[in-house]
Parts: structure tokens; sequence; C-alpha cells
């Protein structure tokens, strides 16, 4: 999906309620995915969406249309604050997200018939590096452009392409090892 | 492998685009099986249906946003002079709340048969325990927009606590406290929110909500300042009420702050809005711009405007001191913060009195380098460029920024700097309340003759109870006389408030009956009642905890400043059981026992714990806890109760006639099938639920009609008495069920009924009624361990 009207940010930064909730109602559900992909939890996510949206509105006046996309730059908030998110759980010595993600799908990992869904891919995800996860989250779930991923992620469309490749590479090899079919 | 890269985006992009997988996949064909496997899955990747957030997160997820929107606006309007403001925030929530409605308009027809099935399952299974506690997050309020430590103990009395960072949630019964320079914000469900400043201490002594954008908080500040933003309240029982050692603060929606100095002096002021102060001794509301202050045990002050001057201390003279020019009083309520003196960047605020004297209420050392002073008041007149506002002039050239809708008697705030020539230059002229709108065409006009005295007998009403089970309505009487013998002296347009003095967190709700008369003669009286619903907090109260009520003369059109009467409704817990007074459990085992039906029934019946069906059938159906109980104790089951209130409602027909047609031997699907082919009861004066009114009078039309009520014919026949004597009780307010239960209870104990609506009407509830009459038999305590309450 293409960015949003720049003139629809414009009247948001100058205070237009209805604008600032068309920005929540356009974007809430591809942050909260891609958090929910990112922390493994419904809860979480829902929190951490709300934290994007509060701070969203606090530096949407810095926020720069034309030639920034909007999106881009949201998903880079969200990005932060799931970073702050998990030096939060290290320093208050949480149990790491990996093992609950472990816990949590085991039994749906040892299902007979292993067919992907959110919980597999959840898992899989979780296998990859942060920056793999976040290309395979923004391209596919998201379904953010190559240009729009580059501008969120800090770096240039070709890497974003070799990221992308080198993504879907890992994480078919993760579900080829659980033998979990996506055909 | 770049070419990789490349091949491998080119294809997803034509993907995107909408050329199928299978023609993609066609034009490689075969050649490039890694290529093939990356991109199906891609495909799977897209095409698989992903979590979505739940509907009722995105309404609690804008409310939170709200208070960051309004401050958003505020900013935005502060620097185009105003002109966001209006839709800020039904717009934002308004849409979020009707692109929902859209979204389930959608898909409402082809769910509607399943959810119906699944609703009822839930209602069934979980719904009732949901409905009474009410939406998950309105329990507690997040912690956002933490700065520096902000901490919590799990209750007033742990010694340990804990930091709290953002999105931390605390429920009833926390303590918070900031230290220097921290601060943070209290963000409750429906967007309310509370900002503890630096070195604050506040207890939540109550936090819960319910459905209907219930919200109820009762907070306990002990120390430092909070600011409050209350989204303003659509529920009647909503409050939201903050102690503090001088007085208490409470408000139906508005902007307000309150600081607590060391010395337990307490400020209150607004923002927007009105706000009602009350302690023992005074009651004083505030509105918009206005402040007050005491000290424990101390009549409020006020209300006076407030001001604040930012600057440096220029002079110090004894007593009065000089910032920007502007000279104001500094005396021993005065709380100086930093120990400022002359050279010092301070800020000042404090109160213009209504002798034109300004008075410092705190001053504190700030590093801010701007000087500029701020009041607030009356526009009173504008004459060119010469403005006067609360008596005071200042000059407005093109430079001041003026909001759009000022007009003469608005309350404002002048933000100023004092030029050369020592003229107060405004800066700023911002609307704070718009003066109040001409008097409906129905209310008499104010006569600036008449002089009403308006006061209430008696002044102080009081009741002891023992915590009783459940929700309970306490019910006062009183009279609002005009004491004026002249007749034009006639009181117009009167209107009463309520202020909970203490006791709010074991207050559901607070109705006053009537709450307002277009007139009051002189000699001539009103009488009103107070009905205090109390919640399940009383039981586990301290002996000795007390509600305190006061009511008082909020509005009169004639000489509304001359009615300081004012009634103290007053509820003693004189029987509680005193946390720790508690046996110790038994050592031994107990014994696995299978609960009988006869015992879980008395238990339910006249138990001392509510039942929770019971609760939940009471508020889903909006009748007293009693009511619904009363049909339980005559062996109805709850389903059977549900059911009759459900077909009461959906045909219009009396409840008590459906238990009557019940007990007459009909089965449900029976009495179903009569409603559907047409009642013949039904006429135009029966009301579908009956929710009786205990001290009011039933109308003519329902008490006394031609036509004999079926329920009252059934029960004078079942009690063999006259059908007028049913009736009495009928039209003294008791419902059908409850005249059945008295005449039951009075068969079975030899009491006479009359003695047992006297209980009722006392105050008791009907379980408490049946479990007095009873024959005591000796035997240990009850199960749950406790001990006999005190008589």
């Amino acid at each position: 999906m293409s960015d949003i009207n720049t003139e629809v940010i414009k009247q948001a930064q100058q205070g237009d309620a209805d604008r600032i909730a068309e920005l929540y109602e356009t974007y809430h559900i591809k942050i909260f995915r891609y958090l929910y992909y990112r922390v493994g939890d419904r809860q979480t996510a829902e929190d951490l969406t709300s934290e994007v949206f509060i701070r969203m509105l606090r530096f949407l006046g810095g926020f720069k249309p034309p030639g920034a996309s909007f999106q881009a730059w949201l998903f880079q908030i969200a990005r932060n604050i799931c970073n702050d998110h998990y030096r939060k759980l290290k320093s208050h010595q949480m149990v790491p997200l990996e093992e609950n993600l472990k816990d949590q799908n085991l039994s749906t990992i040892d299902t007979a018939e292993r067919v992907l869904d959110n919980a597999h891919l959840k898992q899989a995800l979780n296998k990859l590096s942060d920056d793999q996860r976040d290309v395979i989250i923004m391209r596919f779930i998201a379904d953010m452009s190559i240009s729009e991923t580059a501008q969120s992620l800090n770096k240039t469309e070709d890497s974003i392409k070799g990221l992308q490749r080198r993504a879907l590479l890992s994480l078919k090899d993760i579900l080829k090892d659980w033998e979990v079919s996506y055909v | 492998m770049f070419n990789n890269d490349e091949q491998l985006q080119q294809k997803l992009e034509a993907l995107k685009q909408g050329e199928s997988l299978e023609s993609l996949l066609s034009d490689l064909d075969g050649s490039d099986e890694e290529l093939e496997g990356l991109i199906r899955l891609a495909s799977a990747i897209r095409s698989m249906p992903h979590p979505e957030p739940e509907a009722e997160l995105r309404l609690e997820q804008a409310a939170m946003l709200t208070p960051e929107l309004v401050r958003r606006t505020d900013l935005i309007a502060n620097r185009n002079g105003g002109s966001q403001r209006a839709n800020r925030e039904t717009g934002f929530l308004g849409v979020i709340k009707s692109n929902l409605q859209q979204r389930t308009t959608r898909w409402a027809v082809p769910v509607v048969a399943g959810a119906l099935i699944l609703v009822f399952v839930f209602l069934t299974s979980f719904g009732a325990g949901l409905w009474y506690a009410g939406p998950r997050q309105a329990q507690y309020a997040t912690l956002q927009g933490v700065v520096g430590v902000v901490e919590a103990a799990s209750d007033p009395d742990a010694s340990e606590w804990k930091t709290l960072t953002n999105g931390d949630r605390v429920q009833s019964g926390a303590r918070l406290r900031t230290q220097d320079g921290a601060s943070a914000y209290l963000v409750f469900f429906d967007g309310s929110r509370a900002e503890l400043m630096e070195n604050a201490q506040v207890d939540i002594t109550r936090l819960q909500g319910g459905y209907g954008k219930l919200l109820q908080v009762v907070l306990n500040q002990t120390q430092g300042k909070t600011v409050h933003e209350i989204i303003p309240f659509e529920n009647p029982k909503a409050m939201y009420v903050v102690y503090t050692p001088g007085g208490a603060a409470s408000v139906h929606g508005t902007k307000f702050s309150v600081e607590v100095s060391q010395d337990g002096r307490s400020r209150f002021t607004v923002n927007h809005g009105k706000v009602l102060v009350s302690n023992d001794l005074s009651d004083v509301y505030l509105l918009s711009g206005q402040v007050t202050s005491t000290q424990t045990g101390q009549e409020l002050e006020g209300p006076d405007y407030q001001f604040t001057l930012q600057g440096e201390v220029e002079l110090i003279e004894v007593n009065v001191w000089k910032v920007v020019e502007v000279w104001f009083e500094v005396n021993e309520n005065t709380l100086l913060i930093g120990d400022p003196s002359v050279g010092d960047r301070v800020v000042v605020e404090g109160r213009i009195l209504s002798d034109d004297n300004w008075v410092a209420d705190t001053i504190r050392i700030v590093e801010d380098e701007e000087q500029i002073g701020s009041f607030n008041g009356v526009l009173d007149r504008t004459e060119g460029a010469e403005w006067v506002i609360g008596g005071w002039t200042v000059l407005v050239d093109d430079e001041t920024a003026l909001d759009e809708n000022l007009v003469l008697q608005s309350i404002v705030r002048v933000d100023f700097k004092v030029s050369e020539d020592g003229n107060w230059r405004a800066v700023k002229i911002a609307l704070l309340s718009s003066p109040p709108e001409d008097s409906d065409d129905h209310l008499p006009a104010p006569d600036p003759g008449a002089n009403p005295s308006l006061s209430f007998e008696p002044d102080e009403l009081s009741a002891q109870t023992c915590a009783v089970a459940g929700p309970a309505m306490y019910e006062f009487g009183g009279f609002l006389i005009n004491k004026s013998e002249d007749p034009k002296d006639y009181a117009a347009g009167v209107e009463l408030s309520y202020q909970l003095i203490s006791g709010a967190e074991y207050v559901d709700s607070v109705e006053l009956v009537p709450s307002s008369w277009e007139r009051i003669d002189a000699g001539e009286s009103g009488n009103f009642s107070i009905r205090i619903n109390i919640n399940d907090a009383w039981r586990d109260s301290r002996n000795g905890s007390e509600i305190k009520v006061r009511v008082f003369v909020s509005n009169e059109i004639n000489r509304p400043d001359h009615h300081p009467g004012r009634v103290t409704a007053t509820l003693s817990n004189y029987c509680a059981v005193v946390p720790g007074d508690r046996p110790e459990p038994p050592t031994t085992p107990e014994p696995v026992v299978t609960p009988d039906p006869d015992q879980e029934f008395e238990a339910a019946c006249v138990g001392a714990d509510p039942h929770p069906t019971g609760m939940t059938l009471a508020s889903k159906y909006e009748v007293d806890y009693d009511e619904i109980m009363g049909w339980f104790c005559q062996r109805f089951g709850f389903g059977e109760i549900d059911l009759a209130y459900s077909l009461s409602r959906e045909f219009g027909v009396p409840v008590e006639d459906l238990f009557a047609m019940k007990n007459s031997g009909m089965g449900w699907g029976e009495i179903r099938s009569v409603l559907q082919k047409g009642y013949p009861g039904e006429d135009e004066n029966t009301q579908p639920i009956s929710t009786p009114e205990p001290t009011e009078e039933r109308g003519d039309s329902t008490c006394v009609g031609a036509q004999p009520h079926p329920t009252g014919m059934t029960l004078a026949n079942r009690y063999n008495v006259d059908y007028s004597e049913i009736m009495s009780w009928f039209c003294q307010g008791f419902g059908f069920g409850e005249i059945d239960l008295a005449y039951s209870l009075s068969r079975d104990t030899g009491i006479p009924v009359s003695n047992i609506f006297g209980m009722k009407s006392a105050g008791m509830g009907w379980g408490n009624i049946k479990k007095d009459l009873q024959p005591k038999q000796p035997g240990p305590p009850d199960d749950k361990g406790k001990p006999p309450k005190d008589k």
C-alpha cells in the first residue's frame, strides 16, 4: 500500500483530530502486527502499539513531508520502542523472549500436520537476525515497499533486496527443518 | 548474487502488482528451484491471516491517545491563537468509534447467528463475572511519560517500593510517590489522567470502572502537586475525588490541580470547568481560573482568582515582595521553595483576594529567564486599547493574541509584560470560560429585590450500620425550607449538589431525589431524600469508618450567595470485622464436603456474602439486588429469574405476573407462547420491570386502577387476605415479590407482616431480615470462621 497523502499529514500536524484518527486507523494494525511478531505476545504488542502512537503524536511536528515516507518513519518509531522494550527486559532480568516463544510453540510444532501458521512463523522469525526479521515483517506482513523498508532500517535499497533474499532463504531452511509446509 | 536479489525482487513486485503465483512460477519453468521456493514462501506469508488487535483495544488506545492529542492541539492552538480545539476529543474518538461501527455492520449479517450462540455461551460461563467487574482496563491506570524515579508500594502500609516505568499498571490500593525532579502520568481507561509532579505522594484508595464509561477514582494526596485532566463523565455513577489533609475536591469533567505542602496546607486550582472543594467546615465551588486553599481544620479560603509571576525578585520589604514590577504579599502560609531572595529568578503562584490584595501561596526558584506575569479574572470592560479584567487594566495592541470567542463577562487568563512606563501590556488573553447562557424561558428571571432564606432541616443526619453483605442503599430524608416570610422572597431554580466529605471509596453512587425545584415560596418547604448506594468494600472497612455526604444548595436564582445552609448525612460502620481480628484458620485439615444444595441455597438466600449471579442479574436489569434475591429466596432459579426479567423486558409484562404464571403451574415455554399470542393483562399502565421506589408512593394509575392487578389477586388468594391489603403495600412502594416474601415470612415465623415491612423500611435487606427472623440455633461459627458481629 502506498504511503498516506501528505495533505493528511500536514493537517494532522496542525492538530486536526480527524486526520490524526485517519493516521491511527491506517497504520495501527500494521504496527501491531510488526510488534506482535517482534515481541511474541499479544498483550505486550498491544501496549507497545499504544506507545508508538503516543510517540507519533509527540513528534509529529518534526516529521517533514514530502520526500520522507510517513509509514517508514512510523515503523522507525516502532522499531525503537521495540528495542527499548528489550533493553528494559534485559535490565529487569526477565525471562528472555526466546524462551517464551519456545514454551509457547513447542506443542504447535509437534502437531502431526504442520502447515505454516502464525505460531510457526513467529517462532521461525525469532531464529533470524534482527534485520532479516524486520525485512520479512515489513515487506510481507506490513506490505511496505523496498524504499520504505530501506528508510525504516536506515539502509540502501540494494542492501534491503539482499537482506530480503537471505531472510527468505533462512526462513525456508528453518521451516524445512521443522517440516512445516507453506505450499 | 546481486542478480539473484534483483530477480527475486522483480518477481515479488510482479506478484504484488497482481500477477498470479502460477503465472510467475510458470515463467520460471522449473529452472530455478531456489527462486521458486522463495517466491512461494513470500506469497504464503503475505496471504496468510495475521493477528489483529481487538476492537476493544482500539477504543482503549484511542482513549489513551486523547490526552496526548489534547496536549498537542493545545500547543498548536496556543501557537496559532487557539483554533483547533473544538473537535480534538470528540473528533478523534468519534472517528475510531464510527469506523468500528461501520466495520461491525459490514460483518454483522453473516455472523449474527453464530455470534448469538457465542454470546449466550460467554454470558452463561464468564459474562456474569465480567459484567460485574467491568472492562479489564478500567481496573487499573497506566503509567505514561515517566521521568526520573517514580515508585509504588502495593499498599499504603508497605515499606518496599518498586520503581515504575512507562506502561506499568497500578491498581486500587497502591501508594505512589515521585522523587526530586520526577513526574509521571496516570492514564485511566476513559482517557482521564492525573499527572504527579515531583515529590508527590498519592494513595489510590479506589480505582474501578464499568461498562458505559463508568470510572470511579478516589485518591488520597498527602504531599506534592498533582494535575488532573478529567474527560467529562457520561455516567451518573462516575466519580473522581481527591482527598487532601485540608479538604476534598470532586469533579465531573474538568482540569484542575491539587498541591499539598509539607505542613499539610492544601491548594486547589481550576484550569477549566468547575470543581467543588469541601471540608468539614465549608464548601467552595471553584470556576475556571479560581483557587482556594486551606489548612487542616480551617475553613476554605476564597474562591479567588489565581495569578502567576515569573521573573527576578526585585525587592523585599518585610512581607511585601516585588516581581516583574508587581507587588504582592508574603505571609506565614506562603511556601518558599529553595530559599529565594532578592536577585533570584522565581515563579510565584498566588491569589488575588477580594480586597485586590495579591497574596503568594508558593514561591520557587527557577532557571528560566523569561519575565512574564499572568492573572485570571472576569472580562469587565473593553474601552479601546484598555481592557479591564477583574478590576485590573491591561493594554491591548496588535501584537496581543486574543482568543476568538471573548465576550464581556467571560473568565479569561491574561499573560502580560510590564512596559517601561509601568503599564501592563497584554501578550495574550485566553478564554477560560464563557459567561453562563441566559436562563431558560420557563425559569423565573432573577429578582434583585427577593431575599429567600433556604436552610435544611435537620442539618445533621446519621445512621449506624453493620457492614452488610453486597450492595446496599441507605436513605436519609430531609426538608429544604424557605424561612423567609415575605411572599416576594421566593426561591427560584433551586438545585442541590452533594460532596463526599469522606468514605468515597465505599460509595457506588449518591442520588438526591429530587435534586431541583422550580420554585420554593416563602414559608414553604420541599422534602428530599439522600440515597447512598454502598459497595462491597464497606464490609471490610474498619470499625468506625464513616461515609459523609454533604448536601448544599448549588444554585438558586434570587441572591444565590445567601444560602449557607447544608446538611451532612453520616453513615458509620460500627460492627465491621477489624482486619487481624479474624480467628486463626484451623490447624487440622478440613474434610472435603460435597456442598448440600439446600445449604448452598440457604447461604445464598440469607448468607453474609452477596451471590455473584444475583449481583449480575441486578446489574443487568437495573433492579435492586434484594429484588432479585427475593425471587431466589422463593426458590426460583437464577436461570428462571433471568428468563423472567428478559421476557418482562421483551413483552412489557410485569415480572411479578410472569412468576405468578409460573407458580400457577405453567412452564416457561407455555408462558412465552402466551406472551407471543398477546398477554391479556397488557395495558398502557403496565411497567416492563418493577423497580420499586421505597419512599415514593406509586401513581394512582398503577396503584388503584379500575382493573384488579392479577398478581395482587394471586397474593391475596395465596395468603387469604384482602386484595386491598396487598395493594396497600404495593402502593407504599413494595414490589409484589417483596410482598410475597414478607407474607411468606410472616406465615412461617408468626411475626406481623407490618413489622417485617418495617424492618425493610429501616434499611435491612431481605436476606438479613430472613436471617434475623429465623430461629437461632446454637452451633459453631460459620464455615468462613468469622466471629459473630457486634450488635
